[in-house]
């Protein structure tokens, strides 16, 4: 029987990468490295907690899916997941390690709980979770990951309770497992951005704020707002968001905020919420 | 203080935001797929040897195949590209993603960083006028 013990939410974006890697070509290094000192709690409260798997709710940028098959949700039951080549080259980081003992009996209550997802043999990952993973985990990574991959890029995406009830059906699975994992369920998007059009930039630090005071406590609050509205505010690449209401279905209503952190280094609101059990396990 | 929500700042339609649907996803498979087949160094390498005979084997039409070749970031995202591959053409090219989100937002690159800060918007989704559907 497995258990959840904790919850991560944490923006991404390439810059983060690259800035991380100590490209030159990153605007305000200075910025970053303010991100990456905000990140030393997570990085500590994650080596306390001890997890034994990460359950890892993201999107792709259409570096491993293209527009032949795109699947809404896709789980990833390989062994292996290499870093995806973004058009820049690979940065110097280890393959992530899947544990196939763990995964199939998820996936499959997954789906008998009426999540019918794409089973991918092969997956590669790309700044959705290899921008943050590093700093908040040292390579190389102890722990094997589960990676969910959320359909982000093309409208219709699947909605705010929809994802929100893949995390409720996530912690059932993991309940009923065989394997007696601690799993610390991380969700990446967002926060506030858009990449595209004449609001190309656009962020709000307001908006941002607000989310991550409400997401561990008064998610209902959150969850009522209609994603599109989110997106006019937010910014369309915002939507991202919805993800993170997977990971909160994921936990109890007994938990209590470790830590969060918030900060706008480049043209990406960029915050982090660390939400553990209150019971432990 | 509420908003309302067809503010400029806050449209979800054309020029302000593209957003990407499965309708456009049909209508411009051919050029995103091109686009998105850049990630691969073989296929970058195939296209910078010879952009037109790159695009032509994806089928392009003449009018995308112009538009790559005038660098117009904009005209391919508003023909149906999506951002996340056609900056995949831009990197191909040495163009950085900001350069494209200054042509995108009508200003120099050296003018972006001015022209962000006014773009910063500080409103709740609930100071958006509830008048109209969501």
């Amino acid at each position: 029987m497995g258990h959840v013990v904790g919850g991560l939410g944490i923006a991404h974006t390439p810059s983060m990468g690259h800035a991380f890697d100590g490209r030159k070509d990153v605007a305000f290094p200075e910025r970053w490295q303010r991100w990456f000192d905000g990140l030393a709690p997570v990085k500590r409260w994650i080596a306390e907690l001890k997890p034994s798997h990460m359950v890892i709710i993201y999107n792709d940028h259409l570096n491993y899916f293209d527009f032949s098959v795109y699947p809404t949700f896709a789980i990833g039951m390989a062994a292996k997941f290499p870093q995806a080549d973004e058009g820049w080259g690979k940065r110097p980081l280890p393959d992530l390690d899947g544990d196939p003992g763990f995964s199939a009996p998820v996936a499959t209550s997954l789906v008998s709980d009426g999540f019918d997802l794409t089973f991918c043999q092969e997956l590669e990952i790309d700044h959705g979770i290899y921008s943050w993973l590093p700093c908040v985990v040292e390579p190389p990574w102890p722990m094997p990951i589960l990676p969910i991959a959320v359909n982000m890029v093309m409208q219709p995406v699947p909605t705010a309770g929809r994802l929100h009830a893949l995390g409720a059906a996530l912690r059932s699975a993991i309940a009923d497992s065989p394997v007696d994992a601690r799993v610390l369920v991380v969700a990446t998007g967002g926060m506030s951005h858009q990449i595209h059009g004449l609001r190309f930039g656009m962020t709000n630090q307001t908006f941002d704020q607000y989310f991550l005071d409400k997401i561990t406590h008064d998610w209902r609050e959150l969850i009522a707002v209609p994603m599109t509205k989110v997106m006019q505010v937010a910014g369309t690449e915002a939507g991202e968001l919805a993800m993170w209401y997977a990971m909160r279905g994921a936990l109890s209503e007994n938990v209590r905020q470790a830590y969060s952190f918030y900060i706008l280094p480049e043209i990406t609101g960029c915050g982090v919420v660390a939400i553990e059990e209150r019971d432990g396990a | 203080m509420t908003r309302d929500r067809n503010h400029p700042d806050l449209l979800l339609d054309a020029p302000s935001s593209f957003v990407f649907d499965v309708r456009k996803c049909t209508e411009a498979y051919r050029l995103n797929q091109f686009a998105i087949s850049l990630k691969d160094a073989a296929n970058r390498e195939r296209f910078l040897a010879d952009e037109r005979a790159a695009m032509a084997t994806f089928g392009l039409t003449d009018v995308e195949i112009d538009m790559v070749e005038a660098r117009d970031w904009t005209g391919l995202v508003s023909l149906g590209g999506h951002v996340l591959a056609i900056v995949k053409i831009a990197y191909s090219l040495g163009v950085l993603h900001h350069e494209v989100g200054a042509h995108m937002c009508g200003v120099a690159y050296s003018e972006l960083r001015e022209h962000q800060k006014a773009l910063g918007i500080d409103l709740l989704p609930q100071d958006i006028d509830a008048d109209g559907h969501d």
